[in-house]
């Protein structure tokens, strides 16, 4: 079974996203900010996190780099969720070092699709290439 | 407002609330998808230019929007094979596939005059739904549903307005593909142009006692007219011939080519003896060629000598060709032969005309007399006749542009119909 983190502090986003990705027999965990998504991934085997930039106390971008600080997790996979015109955060973030930059609204099938991908290519020092932005 | 929260609130049943959330979120995944898919409809076929690509971006895209179990995409494009696409693939095959799409006739729905049907097969429905498209090409989109499924209003106008879009972006494929077709057509007809040209004489040989001038116009790129010289530099006999091969444009060019080579082929082996063996010759050698092409060339073979100043010639089935002597009227000299590929034996004899100082000969091909102006007046004989001996006095190099300016003058805003070739010899004092 496939551990995704899904990290978002809106309830409608981690449903669609829980819903999309649990129909794909991932097994889905919800975290409201970056802190939290810290305190899961020391709980829990995550395969794969997916977060959103904009929450409170801690955002996406700085648990990007959070994690590729950090010697457990430099290479677990991460896909950003961004609103869309946002290339420039999408740059960013794929400079930080993630994997993949889904813009929303997404459709069931683009997030499926990356996240497979993603996942396929495992510990990826680059970027997917084909991310949804 | 509070006792009525209170009420509701006795009623909730936890596990009912779970599975409306459940289907509310279904719901909400399924017409967010259908947003998305709408918002990436123009983008779908963006930088696809074969019909192809346009259908499988089109099925996938509207396969994301409806919730049929199958979606199909036909078209039939004019003088081309149909193309069929259906996601997924494979889901019907390909017997099923054409009783579904088209009428019994074999017809495209929209040809038949079907504005949409709902079709069963097996245990399916299938929506079918005629595209229009501009042109003879035809097109059809199928929704495929299972009997027990509700056929959508929403859903079937989205899918339609979908296809109607995608129909758009075919005719637009299939105008640039045509365009490009026109481009490469256009390309080859300026390749053929620049050997065709090559093919007529860059130089004019010269002759002691004969001014020599000679031109050729096609009417369209490349034409079936021809002129050439084969002059024999050991003792400047003058062997010349013009042609015009039946039809117009690039067929005539490729024959024109061929009965050229041949007849310079032959005068070369004849050295140009006789003008009457040359065509004899050139007539057994292409014979077949031309009755396979239902195609035939009027030829007339000269043979200048500058000692005797005598000019021989043959002609086949050739006109115009005129004789103005420089004390008399111009007149037509008639063919006695007939042209190449008419009958195995050509028929022509040879002729013989002694050139005084003065003498003017022509060979020209009927894209002079033939050339009509507004009025539907064709130049003709007489009055090429006669503007060639008002033009007597002028040097060859001067009579022949002219009267191909007269007989351009004469048409005016006409365009040319026919291949112009115009060879003008005329005997000087040597």
């Amino acid at each position: 079974m496939t551990n995704i983190l899904y990290v978002d502090d809106e309830f409608y986003n981690q449903r669609i996203a829980g819903f999309i990705l649990g129909g794909k027999g991932y097994q889905v965990i919800f975290a409201r900010d970056g802190q939290e998504a810290l305190q899961t991934l020391s709980q829990s085997p995550i395969d794969l996190v997916i977060t959103d930039i904009h929450m409170p106390h801690m955002d996406g971008l700085a648990l990007l780099e959070e994690l590729r600080a950090s010697q457990a997790y430099q290479n677990l996979p991460v896909i950003i969720v961004t609103a869309s015109g946002r290339e420039k955060i999408a740059k960013n973030a794929l400079r930080k070092g993630a994997n993949g930059i889904l813009t929303q609204p997404y459709g069931s099938w683009e997030l499926q699709s990356l996240v497979t991908q993603v996942l396929k290519a495992g510990v990826a020092s680059r970027p997917v290439q084909n991310s949804f932005i | 407002m509070g006792s009525n929260l209170q009420a509701l609130s006795k009623t909730i049943d936890p596990q009912e609330d779970l599975q409306v959330i459940e289907d509310l979120t279904e719901e909400l995944v399924h017409t967010r998808d259908q947003l998305v898919a709408l918002y990436q409809v123009s983008q779908a076929s963006r930088g696809c230019w074969q019909v192809e690509q346009v259908l499988e971006r089109t099925v996938e895209t509207i396969e994301r929007l409806v919730s049929a179990r199958a979606v199909l995409l036909s078209i039939q494009p004019e003088d081309q094979d149909s193309l069929t696409f259906q996601t997924p693939q494979n889901f019907l095959d390909q017997e099923i596939l054409g009783q579904v799409l088209f009428c019994p006739q074999g017809k495209n729905l929209l040809a038949a005059g079907h504005f949409g049907a709902v079709r069963s097969v097996a245990s399916l429905r299938v929506l079918v739904l005629p595209l229009d498209i501009r042109g003879t090409t035809e097109a059809t989109l199928g929704l495929v549903f299972g009997k027990e499924q509700q056929l959508k209003s929403p859903e079937i106008k989205l899918a339609r307005a979908i296809a109607d879009y995608a129909g758009a972006q075919i005719e637009n494929v299939l105008l640039f593909q045509a365009s490009l077709e026109l481009t490469r057509l256009e390309t080859e007809m300026d390749l053929a142009y620049q050997v065709q040209r090559r093919l007529l004489p860059q130089q004019v040989p010269v002759t002691p006692g004969l001014q020599i001038w000679g031109a050729s116009r096609p009417a369209h790129r490349v034409g079936g007219d021809f002129y050439d010289f084969v002059a024999n530099a050991e003792d400047l006999v003058l062997n010349f011939l013009v042609g015009d091969v039946s039809g117009k444009g690039l067929s005539a060019a490729m024959v024109m080519a061929m009965t050229r080579t041949i007849l310079r082929s032959e005068i070369q082996d004849t050295q140009g003896e006789n003008p009457q063996v040359v065509l004899q010759r050139a007539n057994s050698a292409l014979y077949e060629d031309f009755l396979e092409q239902n195609m035939f060339a009027t030829v007339f073979v000269g043979s200048y000598h500058p000692q005797s100043r005598l000019l021989a010639f043959a002609n086949a089935g050739h006109s115009p060709v005129v004789y103005l002597p420089v004390d008399g009227a111009a007149r037509l000299l008639e063919p006695d032969g007939t042209p190449l590929g008419i009958l195995r034996q050509t028929l022509s004899v040879k002729q013989s005309l002694p050139l005084q100082t003065g003498d003017i000969f022509m060979v020209g091909t009927d894209g002079i007399t033939e050339a009509e102006n507004e009025n539907g007046e064709r130049y003709g004989i007489d009055r090429m006749l006669d503007t060639v001996h008002q033009m007597k006095h002028l040097p060859a190099e001067r009579l022949g542009p002219q009267l191909v300016d007269d007989v351009k003058l004469f048409r005016g805003h006409r365009a040319a119909a026919d291949d112009l070739t115009l060879l003008v010899l005329k005997a000087i004092s040597t």
